[in-house]
C-alpha cells in the first residue's frame, strides 16, 4: 500500500524551483492590523508588509515570498522550506531556545481595557519576582479578563494575576467581540491593536483603564525569526533593519501604521 | 453594511475569492475522497483477510490514524515523511537538488490518508453486511473470485456503505480546510476567515461560508439520494 | 522532532485539560445518540410534517463546518445580546459561558451525523422480519423496540464508533469559544514555545489512549452483539 502511495506521489509531484540565492520569506495572509492585511485584490498592507518590501529591497539576493497559514510558519522554517518568517512574533526567552530573532522592529505596549461605565481603578504593586510594578489583582478579582491565547499578555496574566478568571481567545478579534458581548469585563491587549477598536463606533463605550508598565513577561518586541543558528540570514536581515533604523525610514513606517501619522 | 460591495467581483470585493475558494474546496475534496475510497477498500480487505500480517497492518492503520489529531498527521506527513523522501530521492540523484514535493499534492495525499482510515471502517461494516450464504452460493456454483466481488459483493455492499460514505464525503469537504497549514491554499473556509478578518464582517462572511457549504451539501445529498434509490432497487 | 522528555514535559498541562475533553465527548455523544435516533425515526416517518424538519436539521448541521456553527451561534448571539434584558436575567451566567454553547453545538452536530447512520441501518433491517412481527400481532411500537432498533444499532455500531472518535476530535474546536480542552491547550503550548510537534505528539498520546480504550470496548460489544454471525 505504501509503495502505491509513494509511486502515486512521485507520478504527480512537481518541482518548485526556487531562484538561486534568494531568501525565502514565509508570510501569512491572516489579517492582523495594523501589522498585516491582504485586501480582496490581493494587496498586502500594514506595517509588516511595508517593512518587508523595504527589507527585501535591501537584501542583495532579494526575497521569494511564500504564503502559508500562521500555524505553518514555524514548521516550514524548521524544515528548511523557508529561510525567515514574519507574523507578529513576540520575542520571549522561551521562544529564543527554538528560533533566532532579528532586531525587533516594533516594541508593543500593553493596555488594560474596560467599559467606561465601570469605575474600576486598577492598581499597581511591586512584583514578587522583583521585576518592578505590575498589575494588582485587587479590585478586578471578581471580573473576567480576556487575552489572546499564548500571547505575552496571556503569560502576564498567568504570572501575576493567577486568581483572576481569564479567557483565552484564538484571535484578538474574537476577544474584542466578547468584550462587546459582555462575556469578559476586561481585555489585556497590545496597544497598537486595540487603538483602532477604541476609535471605532463599536469601541465608543470602552476605554484604556491603564497602560501596563513594561515587564520582561510582556516580551522583548516583535521581530523576524530565522532558523536557529542560521547566522548568514540573520545578518542580512539585521543589516537591512539597522540601515532603516539609521535613516529613519523604520520610524516613519511605525508612525504611519501604528500612530496614524503620515 | 453594503453587502453588494463586499461581494463585488475583482479587486474591490470578495466575490471572486469565494468562487475560487469553492472550486478549490471541491477539487481538494474530490481527489482526496477518491484516494480515500481506494485506501478504504484496501484497508477493509486487509482487516477481513486471512493473512495475519495484513490484518495487523490494517488494524494498526485505522487505530493509529483515526486516533491522532489530523493536524499532527498532516504536519508529520508533510514536514517529516515527505521531507525525508525528498532527501532520499536527492541523495540517490533521482531528482535535482532543488526538488520539493508540490505542497498541494502532499496536502491532498495527507488528507486522503486520514480519511482512508475512517473509510476502512465504513467498508468493513458494509462487507460484513453482505449475507454469508450468498457468497457461499457463489463459490458453490464455481464463480471466479473477481466476478463474485463485482457481481455479488460490491453491489450489495455499496448499498450498506452509502450512508457512511456520504457522511465522510460531507465531512471531507469541510475538513479540507486543514491543508491551509501547508501553504495558505485559499479554500472556502480559509477564504471565509480571511475575508471576515480583513473586513471585520465576521457574521456576514461566516454566514456566506455556511451557505456555500450548504450548497455543496445540497447537490451532494441530491446525488446521493439518487444513487441510494438506484442501489436499493429490489429492496424495501 | 524533539526528545521524549520534551513531549512528556507537556503532558501534565494536557492531562489537566483531559477531563474537559472527555466530558464534552461523553455528554455530546450520549445526547447526540438519543437525539439522532429520534431524528432518524422522524426522517422515516410517513408524515411529511415530521420527516421534513428532521431532514432539514440533519442537512443543515451536516452541511456546514462545525467551526462556522460554533462561531455563528456563540459570537452571533453575542452581537445580539448586549443591552437586552438577558444581561440581567438568571440565564446570563449560562449564556456567558462558552461551555454550554460547545455542548449544544456538538450535540446537535453529533445528532445530525448519527441520524444519517441509524436511518440507513433501520432501512437495512429485512422487511420480512417486521412483517412477521406485525403478523403475529406485535404492536408497531413493540416491533420498533424489540425488532428494528436492536438490529439497526448493532448494524450501525462500527460507523457509530467512528463517529464517536470524530466527535472526540471535534471537541478541539471548542477552543475557538474559550473552552481550553486538550487540543486547544496543545496549540496554545505550541504557539507559546514554538515547538510544533512535541505538544501535538503529547496530545496524540492522550487521544490514542482514549480511542484505543473506546475501540477495544466497541470491538467486544460488536462481537457479543453479532455472535450469531460468527466467522
Amino acid at each position: 500500500m505504501k509503495r502505491i502511495l509513494l509511486s502515486a506521489a512521485c507520478a504527480l509531484c512537481a518541482t518548485i524551483a526556487h531562484a538561486d540565492g534568494a531568501l525565502r520569506l514565509g508570510m501569512t495572509p491572516e489579517p492582523y492590523m495594523p501589522f498585516t492585511s491582504v485586501d480582496a485584490g490581493g494587496q498586502w498592507t500594514g506595517l509588516e508588509a511595508d517593512l518587508t518590501r523595504a527589507v527585501c529591497a535591501k537584501i542583495p539576493e532579494g526575497c521569494e515570498f511564500k504564503q502559508m497559514a500562521w500555524d505553518g510558519l514555524i514548521p516550514s522554517l524548521k524544515e528548511n522550506k523557508v529561510d525567515f518568517i514574519i507574523g507578529a512574533f513576540s520575542v520571549t526567552d522561551e521562544r529564543k531556545q527554538v528560533v533566532d530573532f532579528s532586531t525587533p522592529y516594533y516594541t508593543e505596549g500593553t493596555s488594560f481595557v474596560g467599559m467606561k461605565d465601570d469605575d474600576v481603578e486598577p492598581k499597581l504593586i511591586d512584583a514578587a519576582d522583583g521585576s518592578g510594578k505590575v498589575l494588582s489583582e485587587e479590585g478586578i478579582e471578581s471580573g473576567i479578563i480576556g487575552v489572546q491565547s499564548s500571547s505575552v499578555q496571556a503569560n502576564y496574566v498567568a504570572a501575576y494575576l493567577p486568581n483572576v478568571e481569564a479567557k483565552a481567545y484564538d484571535t484578538a478579534d474574537n476577544s474584542v467581540a466578547d468584550l462587546i458581548a459582555g462575556r469578559v469585563d476586561y481585555l489585556l491587549v497590545p496597544d497598537m491593536f486595540i487603538d483602532g477598536f477604541l476609535k471605532s463606533d463599536d469601541g465608543a463605550e470602552f476605554e484604556v483603564k491603564l497602560e501596563v508598565p513594561t515587564n520582561p513577561k510582556l516580551g522583548q518586541g516583535v521581530a523576524y525569526a530565522v532558523r536557529k543558528g542560521d547566522a548568514a540570514t540573520l545578518d542580512k536581515v539585521n543589516k537591512a533593519l539597522a540601515e532603516m533604523q539609521a535613516d529613519g525610514s523604520l520610524q516613519k513606517m511605525v508612525d504611519k501604521w501604528i500612530f496614524g501619522r503620515e | 453594511m453594503d453587502w453588494l460591495r463586499l461581494l463585488a467581483w475583482g479587486a474591490d470585493g470578495w466575490g471572486d475569492e469565494f468562487a475560487h475558494g469553492l472550486l478549490l474546496t471541491l477539487e481538494i475534496s474530490a481527489v482526496s475522497y477518491l484516494l480515500a475510497v481506494v485506501l478504504g477498500l484496501l484497508g477493509a480487505a486487509g482487516k477481513l483477510s486471512g493473512n495475519r500480517v495484513c490484518r495487523w497492518l490494517a488494524e494498526g492503520y485505522t487505530t493509529v490514524v483515526r486516533s491522532l489529531p489530523e493536524l499532527l498527521v498532516i504536519l508529520l506527513l508533510y514536514f517529516s515523511v515527505s521531507t525525508g523522501i525528498e532527501k532520499l530521492l536527492r541523495h540517490f540523484g533521482l531528482v535535482g537538488p532543488n526538488f520539493e514535493f508540490n505542497p498541494f499534492l502532499a496536502a491532498v495525499i495527507a488528507l486522503a490518508f486520514v480519511c482512508g482510515a475512517f473509510m476502512t471502517e465504513v467498508m468493513r461494516a458494509a462487507l460484513l453486511a453482505v449475507p454469508k450464504g450468498q457468497i457461499e452460493a457463489a463459490v458453490a456454483i464455481g464463480m471466479p473470485r473477481a466476478k463474485m466481488f463485482r457481481r455479488i459483493v460490491l453491489p450489495q455492499m455499496m448499498r450498506h456503505a452509502i450512508p457512511g460514505m456520504s457522511n465522510l464525503w460531507l465531512s471531507i469537504t469541510k475538513e479540507s480546510a486543514i491543508v491551509s497549514v501547508l501553504g495558505a491554499f485559499s479554500e472556502l473556509l480559509y477564504t471565509g476567515y480571511r475575508a471576515a478578518a480583513a473586513t471585520k464582517e465576521y457574521v456576514f462572511f461566516y454566514s456566506l461560508t455556511a451557505a456555500l457549504f450548504l450548497a455543496i451539501s445540497l447537490v451532494s445529498v441530491f446525488a446521493i439520494s439518487l444513487l441510494e434509490k438506484r442501489l436499493s432497487r429490489g429492496h424495501h | 522532532m524533539g526528545s521524549l522528555s520534551t513531549v512528556l514535559g507537556f503532558l501534565p498541562d494536557l492531562l489537566r485539560a483531559l477531563p474537559l475533553t472527555l466530558m464534552l465527548t461523553v455528554v455530546a455523544g450520549i445526547c447526540g445518540l438519543v437525539l439522532g435516533t429520534l431524528v432518524a425515526l422522524g426522517r422515516l416517518s410517513a408524515w411529511r410534517i415530521i420527516a421534513w424538519p428532521c431532514r432539514a436539521f440533519s442537512f443543515a448541521f451536516r452541511g456546514t463546518p462545525l467551526l462556522v456553527q460554533l462561531y455563528l451561534i456563540y459570537y452571533g448571539l453575542g452581537e445580539i445580546l448586549p443591552g437586552t434584558w438577558v444581561r440581567h436575567s438568571f440565564l446570563w451566567p449560562y449564556l456567558r459561558d462558552g461551555l454550554w454553547y460547545a455542548i449544544l453545538v456538538l450535540t446537535l452536530n453529533q445528532a445530525a451525523y448519527n441520524s444519517e447512520v441509524i436511518r440507513g441501518a433501520i432501512r437495512s433491517v429485512p422487511a420480512g422480519q417486521v412483517e412477521a412481527a406485525l403478523a403475529i400481532g406485535m404492536s408497531s411500537r413493540r416491533v420498533l423496540r424489540r425488532i428494528t432498533l436492536p438490529q439497526a444499532l448493532r448494524h450501525a455500531l462500527p460507523v457509530l464508533t467512528s463517529d464517536a472518535i470524530i466527535l472526540l476530535k471535534s471537541t478541539s474546536l471548542a477552543s475557538t469559544i474559550t473552552i481550553m480542552e486538550v487540543m486547544g491547550t496543545a496549540r496554545a503550548l505550541q504557539r507559546q514555545s514554538l515547538l510544533i510537534f512535541e505538544p501535538l505528539i503529547a496530545a496524540g498520546l492522550l487521544y490514542f489512549a482514549v480511542v484505543f480504550t473506546l475501540t477495544r470496548l466497541m470491538n467486544v460489544a460488536e462481537r457479543r452483539l453479532t455472535a450469531f454471525r460468527a466467522r
